[in-house]
């Protein structure tokens, strides 16, 4: 599913950008709560009433989800009086080595498991909890993922929420891994930020430009005491993590509407490293009934890496990759992948061409928006001075599920 | 109709991915080249001192450094060292180190002329010889070793001679449940310094244990 920071169908209209061009959230506001001192005290009380009531249930819901969970009942639910979403996500991943020293674990694994609560906390605010499992070779770690506050009613053309999160920016960033359209990282997103993406906390706004058309730009400021894959809890940065992110949309043409993200990432570590990240994110969709026929999404990223002592570090990567849906259900996918570091020399000061280069065809299979099965061929080949030092193929299955609610698609 | 071609057109998908994955399956590993080199002991050059450098050993008192660059400097490698160390011998490994070795993680291996029967190793500066009991001293020290500078502080992992297991419940050290590193190395280069031993072996390649 869309990590709920713009696709909570409470806290925001739908992170599409067409639909959030029409969004008005000060009018929204002020049609449900606009009223004279009178009928505002007395929208207070039912308001208070409503979710003191809402809470008991809540709660209730909560002490049946968990309970279902441990008696293994499903712990799907949807509370119609709270509003409150429950929502249990399953990764399986298989993979299978093809070359001889391959990486591949050979095995299925459970990736991760997700168990999600989101809600309007009052007329104000919403709040997302979830938390996820994670298996790491045979060892099961379990994270907050996100617990967040926010809202969309409070600063006219603006929505912000405070809290730990996955920022806001570029485009596989801003989706759970198991709604990812292929089943792993690229290269270039695991080195940035790692093999999921960043979580942190802080906080952060969207803010609606008042343009003709489409525009939105995210700013966010989190912590920064780690950022990346870590099992600490990281030291305090010199500078925190800052990111901002500027979107618009647009036609193109046969490929549907698409969507364009400029991103800024910025932060310098405890020990001096100063890391800026610049990056470009795409997606273009075109559905036809209930199909989606053609899906091109892709994401080019650049860094810049200071080290005191130890120089500057140039690297850049991306993906591309093109979908084509037959029907409903089925889909064939291909994504490129490449990385280099533009600024690697061997011992002699001599520059070093390197690539890391994959490319992943992947079919994918969707029984419905609740179950997703794919296949995925990978071969990854690394080469220095056109010479390949490092080459895996292998193939992955994967398998995911989503009981219980199921928020609305993020464009 | 739209029954039949639903069904028909995955089965073609199928049978296209299959064709695909038995072409590259028949490419096989015939063409991976060869490793950066084919001998025991990486191209290196002397940075230091006067040790005696062939093609398949190092020996003497001094530093080199391999040629060849770890990549990027947010990465991860995996060492194999082998080394014969006399009584009062060292070597040290400087793993993501600066071009002058320099700012780098070192792993440091000692056999005292007093306690020629036991290791003095040590890791970013912290005393890791308790893992080392039992280590035949007069033999050729075989270190394996992950170095993880995409993590911060740096994860080490280093495992027994002949481990083909490159887990973290075999190895003999693991920094992230030692605390051994605290720092991150700042360079793409490694290169060992010598005092007194001789390398038969030193390869860099890609890591063997994956968070």
């Amino acid at each position: 599913m869309p990590r709920p920071a713009h696709n909570m169908p409470h806290a925001n209209p739908g992170h599409s950008p067409h639909r959030l061009a029409n969004h008005r959230p000060a009018a929204h506001g002020n049609a449900k709560y606009g009223c004279l001192m009178h009928g505002c005290l007395m929208h207070v009380r039912v308001m208070r009433d409503r979710i003191l009531r809402a809470r008991a249930v809540t709660a209730a819901a909560v002490v049946a989800a968990v309970s279902g969970l441990f008696t293994g009942v499903s712990s799907a639910s949807s509370l119609d009086a709270t509003g409150l979403q429950i929502s249990v996500a399953g990764d399986l991943v298989a993979e299978q080595g093809l070359s001889s020293d391959s990486d591949a674990l050979e095995r299925l694994s459970p990736r991760s498991f997700e168990l999600m609560f989101y809600a309007p906390v009052d007329h104000r605010f919403d709040a997302v909890a979830s938390a996820t499992a994670h298996d790491e070779r045979g060892e099961v770690f379990l994270e907050t993922h996100e617990l967040w506050i926010g809202s969309s009613k409070i600063i006219p053309r603006g929505r912000f929420r405070i809290g730990q999160m996955f920022p806001a920016f570029g485009r596989l960033q801003r989706f759970h891994q198991h709604d990812w359209p292929f089943i792993s990282a690229p290269e270039v997103h695991t080195r940035f930020f790692d093999d999921e993406g960043i979580i942190d906390t802080g906080a952060e706004l969207s803010y609606l430009l008042p343009l003709p058309r489409f525009a939105e730009l995210t700013l966010g400021v989190t912590s920064g005491w780690t950022f990346g894959h870590t099992h600490n809890e990281g030291l305090k940065p010199d500078i925190p993590t800052h990111y901002a992110r500027l979107a618009t949309s647009f036609s193109a043409n046969k490929l549907g509407d698409a969507e364009l993200g400029f991103n800024y990432i910025g932060r310098t570590s405890s020990t001096n490293t100063e890391t800026l990240t610049f990056g470009l994110d795409f997606v273009a969709k075109k559905r036809e009934a209930r199909t989606l026929k053609y899906l091109l999404q892709s994401e080019t990223w650049y860094r810049e890496e200071t080290r005191d002592p130890g120089g500057t570090e140039r690297t850049l990567g991306g993906y591309l990759y093109g979908q084509y849906g037959f029907n409903p259900r089925w889909q064939l996918g291909l994504r490129l992948d490449a990385f280099t570091v533009l600024s690697q020399e061997d011992a002699l000061g001599r520059s070093e061409d390197n690539l890391n280069f994959a490319w992943v065809p992947t079919l994918t299979y969707r029984s419905s928006e609740f179950a997703t099965f794919r296949l995925a061929y990978n071969d990854r080949r690394d080469s220095v001075n056109d010479r390949t030092t490092d080459r895996d193929r292998f193939l992955q299955f994967q398998a995911t599920f989503i009981l219980g609610a199921h928020p609305a698609h993020t464009f | 109709m739209n029954k039949s071609a639903n069904l028909v057109r995955p089965a073609a998908l199928a049978t296209i991915l299959a064709s695909a994955l038995m072409l590259s399956a028949c490419s096989s590993d015939d063409d991976d080249d060869t490793p950066a080199s084919a001998s025991a002991v990486e191209a290196n050059t002397v940075l230091s001192g006067s040790p005696t450098v062939a093609d398949d050993s190092i020996s003497g008192n001094g530093s080199v450094i391999f040629t060849t660059s770890l990549g990027a400097v947010d990465s991860g490698r995996h060492f194999q060292v082998a080394a014969l160390l006399d009584e009062g011998d060292s070597f040290t490994i400087h793993a993501y180190a600066d071009d002058q070795l320099a700012n780098g993680i070192d792993l440091v291996v000692s056999r005292p002329a007093n306690t020629p029967t036991s290791l003095e190793v040590t890791v970013d500066g912290s005393d890791i010889s308790s893992a080392f009991t039992g280590v035949a001293t007069d033999q050729a020290i075989n270190i394996l070793m992950d170095v993880h500078n995409d993590e911060d502080p740096t994860h080490v992992l280093i495992w027994p001679e002949g481990e083909t297991a490159f887990d973290e419940s075999t190895t003999l050290e693991n920094s992230e449940d030692t605390g051994s590193v605290s720092n991150q190395g700042a360079g793409a280069f490694w290169g060992i310094t010598l005092n007194g031993a001789e390398v038969t072996a030193a390869a860099a390649s890609e890591d063997r244990f994956e968070d």
